[in-house]
C-alpha cells in the first residue's frame, strides 16, 4: 500500500483549476518530485495533501486511511512533516526550542500545562542531536529568526525529521540559496533521505537539485499531471520538454 | 522565558506582604490595592505577552469574578479565600464558551471580541437590576472568616496577606504554565501559527488554554478586589478599565510577567501621588506613558534587565 495516495485531487477557484484530477501515489522508502512552470499547481497541491486547503474534490489517503477532511495539525499528527515555500520557523525562539517543539509533539506529556520538566529536558537532548546532523549544533542558542536564511531553512529540515516523519514534504528546500548553499545542502538532504530512510514528497524548482534526490518526478502543468515516472524518462519526454522549457507562456 | 529568578518575585512578594504590619493602616489598604492591580495585570499579560493577544476586555472576568465573589459572600456567607477561589473557577468556566469564540481570531480582531464580551457584561450586570443591583451595584459585600475560624484574614492585615498569597500563587502558576510544555506550545503559535500547525499543533485549542488561564487569574483578581472595596457596580466592567490594565501591561514589559506586575504597581502609586497635586494627573500620565514607550520600548522590565546586565559588565570589567 502506498504511504501517500490522492486520487482526482482538484482545487477550483471559479473556472481556474489550479490542480485538474490529480492521482499521485507515493510508495514508502521513495523520493518523488513535483516539478512543473510557474502557477503549474504544485504548491496548491502541496497545500491540499498538507490539509491547508480545502479540496475542491478528491480524497487524499495516508497509509489508506482518507485523511481529505483532517485540518492540518491532525495530518502532521499522522506522521506527515513538510518544509515551506517561504521559510517558516519560530524566529523568537532559541534553534534548538524550534527542534525540541518538533519532538514535543510526539511526547505523552506534549499537553502538560504545567511540570513536564522530563520531557523537556529529553527533547532539549534529542533536538541538539538533529541540530549537528544539519550542521547547526554551533546555533543551538540562537534565536532562530538571526539565524541566515539558509541556515533557516536546515533548522526546518530538522524541526520537520524531528517529527520522525512517515511522509517528509519538502516545498523547494533551496529556494533563496546561492549555488554554493545549494549544492551543500542537496548533498545533506540526500544523505539524511538516505540514513533515514524516510519518504519525501518534493516540490522543485532547481532541476539539478530535482535530478540529484528524486529516481521519480512527476509533472505538473496548468494543473494536470502530464507525466509520472523514472527522472531519466520524464527528462527525455517531449511533451514535458515543450512544457516546461516553454514553461514562460 | 521569563528573565527573572521566581525566588526572587517570591521574595519580593514576601515583602511586600510583611509591609502590611509595618505600615500605617492608610497605606496598607493603598498597598493591598496595588497587589490586587499587580494579580490583575498578571493575569492579562499570559494573553498580551505570552501568546500576543491583545486582549481589550479584561474588564470582562475581572467585573465577572467580582460580581461572583460579592454574589457569594452576600448569598451564602462563604469564607473570604474560597469565595475568591469561587470567582477564578466561575470565570475560568466562563472563559471556556467565550475563549472558543474569540480564538478563532488573533490581532485586532479578537481585541475587538473580547471588548464585546467585556461591554456584554456591562450591559447584563446594568440591566438586570433584580439580581446585579443595576447601576447602583451590590453595596455591602461583607468580608467572612466564614466557620473555619478565618476572621482573622477579614482585618485590613489579613487581607493584605491573602492578597499577598494569591499574587504569588497566581504568579507561581503562570510562571509554571510559559515554562510546560503547553506553555512553550502556545509561545510557538504566538511565533508562527502555520508552522506550530504543520508540526501538530491545533492552535486554537493552545490558545484557548492561555485564555482559560488568564481568565481564571483575571477572576481571582476581580473575586479579592469585591471583598477589598466591599462594593461591586457596573464600572468593573468599562472599558476604560480594560485599556488601564493594558497600559500597566505595555508600561511594565509584556511577556515578562514581573514586568507588568511592576507596571501596575508603578502607574497605581503615580496616580495616586499625582492626583494628589495637580488636577491634571491624567496629562502628566500620558507623557509618562510616551516616554517609557519611547526611551524603554521593552517597558519597565526591559530598562530594568539592561541596567542589570551594564551592571553585571561593569563589576566585571572592574575586580
Amino acid at each position: 500500500m502506498p504511504i501517500l495516495d490522492c486520487r482526482g485531487l482538484t482545487r477550483a477557484w471559479g473556472a481556474l483549476r489550479a490542480v485538474d484530477d490529480v492521482d499521485l501515489a507515493v510508495e514508502a522508502g521513495e523520493t518523488c518530485a513535483v516539478i512543473g512552470p510557474n502557477g503549474a499547481g504544485k504548491s496548491t497541491l502541496f497545500a491540499m495533501i498538507a490539509g491547508n486547503l480545502k479540496k475542491t474534490a478528491g480524497r487524499v489517503l495516508l497509509d489508506g486511511e482518507d485523511v481529505s477532511a483532517l485540518p492540518a495539525h491532525r495530518i502532521a499528527a499522522r506522521g506527515v512533516a513538510r518544509t515551506f515555500q517561504i521559510t517558516a520557523v519560530f524566529p523568537g525562539l532559541p534553534a534548538v526550542e524550534n527542534v525540541r517543539l518538533g519532538l514535543q509533539a510526539h511526547d505523552p506529556l506534549r499537553r502538560r500545562p504545567i511540570g513536564g520538566g522530563a520531557a523537556l529536558a529529553r527533547g532539549a537532548e534529542e533536538a541538539l542531536h538533529w541540530l549537528r546532523r544539519v550542521g547547526l549544533a554551533d546555533r543551538a542558542a540562537t534565536p532562530a529568526g538571526e539565524l541566515a536564511h539558509g541556515d533557516q531553512r536546515l533548522l526546518e529540515v530538522a524541526m520537520a525529521l524531528a517529527q520522525r516523519p512517515r511522509l517528509l514534504m519538502l516545498d523547494e528546500p533551496t529556494q533563496g540559496m546561492s549555488v554554493e548553499e545549494t549544492r551543500r545542502t542537496v548533498d545533506l538532504l540526500g544523505r539524511l533521505i538516505a540514513e533515514e530512510g524516510v519518504t519525501v514528497l518534493l516540490v522543485e524548482h532547481d532541476m539539478e537539485v530535482v535530478f540529484a534526490l528524486a529516481p521519480r518526478v512527476v509533472v505538473l502543468h496548468r494543473g494536470r499531471k502530464i507525466a509520472d515516472g523514472p527522472a531519466a524518462e520524464v527528462r527525455a519526454d517531449a511533451g514535458v520538454q515543450a512544457a516546461y522549457l516553454g514553461g514562460l507562456d | 522565558m521569563t528573565p527573572a529568578a521566581p525566588r526572587a518575585v517570591l521574595a519580593a512578594i514576601a515583602v511586600l506582604a510583611a509591609l502590611g504590619f509595618v505600615l500605617p493602616g492608610y497605606a496598607v489598604t493603598l498597598l493591598t490595592e496595588a497587589i490586587i492591580l499587580a494579580l490583575f495585570a498578571l493575569s492579562l499579560d499570559l494573553l498580551v505577552g505570552h501568546a500576543r493577544l491583545v486582549s481589550f476586555g479584561h474588564a470582562g472576568p475581572w467585573g465577572f469574578g467580582a460580581y461572583v465573589a460579592a454574589g457569594l459572600l452576600l448569598v451564602l456567607q462563604l469564607p473570604l479565600p474560597v469565595a475568591a477561589l469561587g470567582a477564578a473557577l466561575a470565570t475560568a468556566l466562563v472563559a471556556v464558551p467565550v475563549g472558543w469564540l474569540c480564538v478563532r481570531t488573533t490581532g485586532v480582531a479578537f481585541a475587538m471580541l473580547s471588548l464585546a464580551f467585556a461591554q456584554l457584561g456591562y450591559a447584563v450586570v446594568f440591566k438586570w437590576s433584580a439580581v446585579t443591583g443595576g447601576s447602583d451595584g451590590l453595596p455591602g459585600v461583607p468580608r467572612g472568616g466564614g466557620p473555619l475560624g478565618l476572621d482573622w484574614l477579614a482585618t485590613r492585615e489579613g487581607f493584605h496577606v491573602l492578597a499577598a498569597l494569591a499574587l504569588a500563587g497566581a504568579y507561581l502558576i503562570a510562571r509554571g504554565f510559559t515554562v510546560s510544555p503547553l506553555g512553550r506550545v502556545a509561545a510557538a503559535v504566538r511565533e508562527n501559527e502555520a508552522r506550530a500547525q504543520a508540526l501538530g499543533y491545533d492552535p486554537r485549542r493552545t490558545r484557548l488554554a492561555v485564555f482559560v488561564l488568564s481568565y481564571g487569574l483575571a477572576g481571582l483578581a476581580g473575586g479579592l478586589y469585591a471583598g477589598f472595596a466591599r462594593y461591586v457596580s457596573p464600572e468593573l466592567f468599562f472599558w476604560t478599565v480594560s485599556g488601564h490594565v493594558l497600559v500597566m501591561v505595555i508600561l511594565g514589559g509584556a511577556g515578562t510577567l514581573v514586568g507588568p506586575m511592576i507596571g501596575a504597581m508603578a502607574l497605581f502609586f503615580l496616580e495616586h501621588q499625582l492626583s494628589g497635586l495637580t488636577e491634571s494627573w491624567g496629562l502628566a500620565l500620558g507623557i509618562v506613558f510616551i516616554l517609557v514607550v519611547i526611551f524603554a520600548p521593552r517597558g519597565l522590565m526591559g530598562w530594568i534587565e539592561d541596567a542589570l546586565r551594564r551592571g553585571r559588565r561593569a563589576s566585571r570589567a572592574d575586580p
